[in-house]
């Protein structure tokens, strides 16, 4: 049996400056004002810009595309931070969290001079298109193909459940390239415009009732040979590469700390034994979740792949979000409501309400239960 | 490997080439296994702070951790833990530790312990080992003490207990006794801590062990044709607990960080005891289904880690205790937000 590696840890005291400094800009930013639960999956694109300004984005990449070369450790406690504040950070999150990083290690020169500096400065968004309505945890069978067409290609198929593809100017779309070989095989990533010719974004309301979704139609779309991102037939290795950085993140459990943080500042009012034994039940979880989610950013900061991991701390990361809404309701009861002016009733809604896509997005709890599975010797 | 490493896996060496089966089967009949511990203690295993190169707490507690995981993965019946803290508070209050086993107070609700005018009176619940070790560190009031065992032993004043584990859970009484030393003040909420961190990690430690041996019985184990490792219902369960082993690990590290810092000792070992708890809980409860019938044998191995788990999770702190002391804890500091303390360790 393999056992995963928490050892490696950073020293998180050193980054006492960083922590400050993001906390009182928070702080002092208007959404302070209104926290949300599952924030970075609330999109403000005007926050996102004032983030940007401040230095808060593209915070590892080199200077001459925006960056500021901070270290990767800085970076996180950063994105804790504006989760635990429940900020809205949803219009930039994909674009600073995955797709930055990935035009920086795969994109063209100009690529990387054209879009890094605008995502830094917090004006570009960047979709993921992996799912499609016949492939979701099965991602290998997506069909979405690109074709050959002279010098460039076209695409045609459809991409779904793309997070704020009609707040974004880009997309990363994974498509079949090839026939030969395995599923895995033949499949591309490519770096595409949204305001292309040929591509219709659909709306798809979520059960919370918004506007986050979307699902994304290719029609005969052309698209210069540089849209190409990386290797051809490399599609796959880029996809799963991203997965550690996508996987292991304080958004994989703070998703719901808001509302804890709310129930707290309920529960001084009128302290009790067993809102003491709640309170402490969460903060057991979480407390040694977040040193492994650390433990995985000192590890990607070194240059590790510790991607079992990633797994372990999505799996019980997102059980605690889906509980801290949970249990809490047993606790004053029945009060969840989404328009409520108070912040702790309209948090348990919004918990709630957001609670099932935890375990689904980035990789479904069984999906990610079968990676660890693997990692265990049992298949 | 590093030193920490090497510490641990000898410790696992020593132990499990004098730990026969009839050593194990003796040792549940209540026979003292007296040539397994002069091996550990003649290696230093049972002091090991006093293996630390350097005067640095973090040396001392890191091996002492490293010795604590070695005998949980073995499932060691012997006080090896007792008798490392029992010399950890005793340095700390200036005392030699006596060479032998010692105990620790359970620091039950239902200890009755008093000090006054240089004797000891009362009662001290559930004391592991009390019957074999040779002097037991307690607390009257706010003063630490080190008390004789074998003449409480010796003049009837002892009532033997047992854990689930079988390991030896006594109550002794003290009549107006004389104290082998006594340590100044102490704080017994402290004290309590730092045994409920060293339960942690031997909870931790056997929690692994335990999800070891059935990934590796579910991988050998053939039903329908194929290892029952290839189902995906048993797939997904040891998935389940997997994450929870590492997070008790993390928890309980977590704990002895802070104890080598002074920093937040209460709050992470609340947090540690209370996850340790929880997770090794659910590792049994899969273990012991995966493996189905022979599980519940008491000739297969995995007994002894689950009797350990069960008697463990209870001892120094269930976690309804911790979980309510933690919340109490964060519910007293009306001026900071949640966030505030759990980023500063406290």
């Amino acid at each position: 049996m393999k056992a995963p590696n928490f050892d490696v840890h950073a020293d998180f005291a050193e980054l006492a400056r960083v922590r400050t400094a993001i906390r009182e800009f928070l702080a002092a930013d208007p959404v302070a004002a209104r926290p949300h639960a599952d924030s970075w999956n609330h999109a403000d694109p005007e926050f996102s810009c004032r983030l940007g300004r401040a230095g808060w984005l593209g915070m590892t990449w080199p200077k001459k595309y925006g960056g500021g070369e901070r270290s990767s450790l800085e970076r996180y406690v950063v994105v804790e931070e504006i989760c635990a504040a429940g900020a809205p950070a949803g219009a930039h999150w994909i674009a600073d969290r995955q797709s930055g990083p990935q035009i920086l290690r795969f994109g063209t020169e100009q690529q990387r001079a054209e879009i890094l500096p605008a995502i830094a400065r917090g004006e570009c968004y960047i979709a993921i298109g992996m799912s499609e309505p016949d492939s979701g945890s099965d991602l290998a069978s997506v069909r979405t193909r690109a074709t050959r067409d002279g010098d460039g290609w076209v695409i045609n198929g459809r991409k779904i459940w793309t997070s704020f593809a009609h707040l974004s100017q880009y997309i990363i779309m994974l498509c079949r390239t090839g026939e030969a070989g395995g599923r895995q095989q033949g499949l591309t990533q490519f770096l595409v415009p949204l305001a292309t010719k040929g591509i219709t974004i659909r709306p798809i309301v979520s059960m919370p009732g918004r506007h986050d979704f979307n699902e994304v139609l290719f029609e005969d779309v052309h698209v210069p040979a540089d849209a190409l991102l990386g290797q051809e037939g490399g599609g796959w290795a880029q996809v799963i590469s991203e997965l550690a950085f996508e996987r292991s993140g304080p958004e994989r459990f703070l998703s719901s700390f808001v509302l804890l943080e709310a129930f707290v500042t309920r529960a001084r009012r009128a302290p009790s034994a067993e809102r003491a034994a709640l309170l402490g039940a969460m903060v057991s979880r979480l407390v040694p979740l977040r040193g492994m989610s650390m433990s995985i950013a000192a590890q990607l900061g070194q240059g590790a792949a510790p991607n079992f991991e990633a797994a372990l701390v999505k799996e019980m990361g997102s059980l605690f979000e889906q509980d801290v809404g949970e249990q809490l309701l047993s606790e004053f009861a029945s009060q969840a409501d989404p328009a409520s002016n108070d912040p702790y009733q309209r948090l348990l809604a919004e918990a709630m309400l957001h609670a099932p896509s935890f375990s689904i997005r980035g990789g479904t709890r069984e999906i990610l239960r079968g990676i660890i599975a693997r990692d265990l010797g049992l298949r | 490997m590093s030193d920490i490493a090497l510490i641990e896996d000898t410790t696992v060496r020593t132990i499990m080439s004098g730990l026969t089966a009839e050593v194990i089967e003796s040792a549940e009949r209540g026979v003292w296994p007296a040539a397994l511990w002069e091996r550990l203690a003649e290696q230093g295993l049972t002091q090991p702070a006093a293996i630390a190169e350097s005067d640095a707490a973090a040396e001392g507690l890191e091996i002492e951790a490293a010795v604590l995981r070695a005998t949980a993965t073995t499932a060691l019946p012997l006080p090896v833990a007792e008798t490392a803290l029992a010399g950890w508070f005793l340095a700390r209050h200036g005392i030699e530790a006596p060479a032998g086993p010692l105990a620790l107070a359970a620091f039950n609700d239902g200890d009755t312990l008093t000090y006054t005018s240089g004797q000891v009176t009362g009662l001290l619940q559930r004391v592991p080992w009390g019957r074999d070790a040779i002097a037991i560190v307690a607390v009257a009031g706010d003063t630490m003490l080190l008390l004789d065992a074998q003449s409480a032993v010796k003049s009837a004043q002892m009532t033997a207990g047992l854990n689930m584990a079988g390991e030896p859970r006594d109550t002794l009484r003290f009549n107006s006794a004389k104290p082998l030393a006594v340590g100044g003040k102490a704080d017994a909420d402290l004290m309590l801590c730092r045994c409920a961190a060293a339960r942690a990690v031997q909870l931790a430690a056997a929690a692994a062990r335990a999800l070891e041996i059935t990934v590796e019985y579910a991988t050998q184990r053939q039903q329908f044709g194929r290892a029952i490792g290839n189902f995906q219902a048993i797939q997904h369960q040891l998935a389940a607990v997997a994450s929870e082993v590492a997070s008790a690990q993390v928890a309980a590290r977590q704990a002895y960080l802070a104890f080598a810092t002074a920093k937040g000792e209460a709050f992470a070992a609340a947090i540690a005891k209370a996850r340790a708890n929880d997770a090794a809980g659910a590792v049994a409860r899969v273990a012991q289904q995966v493996h189905g019938a022979i599980g519940y044998t008491r000739e297969y191995q995995l007994q002894r880690f689950t009797r350990r788990i069960q008697s463990w999770r209870g001892e120094y702190g269930a976690s309804g205790f911790w979980s309510r002391r933690l919340g109490e804890l964060i519910l007293a500091q009306p001026d900071r937000s949640l966030w505030s303390i759990i980023t500063a360790g406290i």
